[in-house]
């Protein structure tokens, strides 16, 4: 059914059986049209002891090619007695973990199965070599789903994992 | 409240104040639907849709958005490999989440990278290195040109709010032309079909640049490329060469915006990374080209590679 416009009424004009069948053809179809690409479901889950699938909730994107989380992980080398970083990120993403020099696992809500991610290194000038690869998991339910990510610089002249401040679109289906 | 399905209306049929309560009812779950959107225009607004997508040419001097050219307004080249860009005011907040394709034939032959820094919610630059060494000779980079596709992810802006939407809820309830009735329903209608049709097919489907159409898992099985699964949009991969495979995809308004990440080795030890460098080149409506290849630290040298990859395709 296609989008019908409605009329409004006043004082020489009813509202009509017609309007209302109109009225909910549109919500018809905006319904359609919403949950094509994005999530339908109320986050009553959690009320119901069921889980929450942060995938799905009611009008997130809910695409492969769409990211699932953008994730920020800024890298403070001032810090007292050492680096110390903070995650900023979205629901999806479960935790941030450092697990050594330059090397950041990304866990994700395992609901999903499959993920990757497109990582990007930041610079404080053209000066710094830097590359971020991300490596993904595959299937699931081995351990905790999720993304690697190793942020490499080539300072020295090779390429070593280094702590530095990265950004990493996470992926899903 | 969900979504309810609501039957006809016959003659006579007696509408009540639930019946039409349950049409605003609705049209509440709808804006739940459409909470990533800004209210006023339709906007994606969400930390998932890039804010926009562009491409900065080589020479740094222009900025090809996909929409919405204001946006980043201008961009300069201080030196070579450097791009600064201008970002509008209040479109951007301050944290700033690109991801960046060096897309360009100086690929072809030779990794490059690129890293980024976000100045201000006005200001970033980004810096861009090609391989200056030989493949298989060493692992010297050098600030280098090239054109690159940028998408620019970033802190929500303010959503905005709802015009009101009750119809009578209450028997003895009539409808007026006043705010809160009918007419501010048939408003809402207008308002919801304006907002979805900015960025989505009258079926819902995405049709902005800044929303990627396609994505593919691609591997490679020793002898050809194929793919794992991928969107019906992605028709076929093709091998050219070691560390070159072609991504032919259903045809995309121009310009497409293309993003890859490596996709190797999965398991779940953390280790064994392979360290590799790949870009895509678009070569037309219907085609990337990604490039790839892979550094080897023992001998402290890039070479050509056959990687497993992941492709997202924007375009409109």
């Amino acid at each position: 059914m296609s989008y019908s416009k409605l009329v409004k009424v006043c004082q020489d004009f009813a509202l009509g059986k017609q309007q209302v069948n109109n009225a909910i053809g549109n919500l018809e179809d905006f319904y359609n049209a919403w949950t094509a690409e994005h999530g339908k479901h109320e986050t009553v889950g959690p009320f119901l002891g069921l889980a929450a699938d942060p995938y799905t909730v009611l009008g997130v994107h809910n695409l492969p090619q769409i990211p699932r989380a953008v994730v920020e992980v800024t890298v403070s080398a001032s810090a007292p007695g050492g680096n110390s970083y903070s995650i900023s990120a979205q629901q999806p993403v479960v935790a941030v973990t450092r697990i050594g020099a330059g090397f950041w696992f990304i866990a994700m809500d395992s609901t999903l199965s499959t993920f990757w991610g497109i990582a990007e290194p930041t610079a404080t000038s053209n000066s710094d070599i830097r590359l971020a690869v991300p490596r993904t998991l595959l299937p699931a339910g081995v351990g905790q789903p999720g993304v690697y990510v190793t942020t490499y610089d080539s300072a020295s002249g090779t390429f070593v994992a280094t702590d530095y401040s990265f950004t990493c679109a996470v992926y899903a289906y | 409240m969900p979504f309810r399905g609501l039957n006809s209306r016959l003659r006579n049929d007696p509408l009540g104040p639930g019946g039409l309560a349950s049409l605003s009812n609705n049209m509440q779950w709808l804006r739940g639907a459409a909470a990533e959107h800004i209210v006023s225009s339709g906007e994606h607004n969400s930390w998932l849709v890039a804010r926009r997508c562009f491409t900065v040419a080589s020479a740094g001097t222009s900025v090809t958005p996909s929409t919405g050219s204001g946006d980043v307004p201008t961009a300069t080249h201080p030196a070579t490999g450097s791009y600064a860009l201008t970002l509008a005011a209040n479109r951007f907040g301050s944290t700033i989440r690109p991801l960046v394709n060096i897309n360009s034939d100086q690929i072809h032959s030779k990794p490059m990278i690129a890293a980024f820094k976000v100045s201000s919610a006005t200001s970033m630059t980004f810096y861009l290195k090609q391989l200056s060494s030989a493949l298989g000779a060493g692992n010297t980079w050098a600030d280098h040109d090239a054109a690159f596709d940028v998408a620019l992810h970033s802190t929500p802006l303010a959503r905005g709010t709802w015009a009101s939407d009750q119809i009578g809820h209450a028997r003895g309830d009539t409808l007026t032309e006043g705010s809160t009735d009918w007419n501010a329903h048939v408003q809402a209608h207008g308002n919801m079909r304006k907002m979805l049709q900015v960025a989505h097919t009258s079926a819902g489907a995405h049709n902005v640049a800044e929303v990627a159409r396609y994505y593919a898992n691609v591997y490679y099985d020793g002898s050809a490329y194929k793919i794992l699964t991928g969107s019906a949009g992605v028709t076929s991969v093709n091998r050219v060469s070691a560390g070159i495979c072609e991504v032919n995809y259903t045809a995309l308004t121009a310009p497409q915006f293309a993003f890859v990440s490596p996709d190797y080795q999965r398991n779940n030890s953390g280790s064994g990374a392979v360290i590799v460098s790949m870009n895509a080149e678009r070569n037309s409506t219907t085609k990337h080209t990604v490039y790839m290849y892979k550094y080897d630290p023992a001998g402290n040298s890039w070479s050509v590679y056959d990687s497993d990859f992941f492709i997202v395709i924007h375009g409109s």
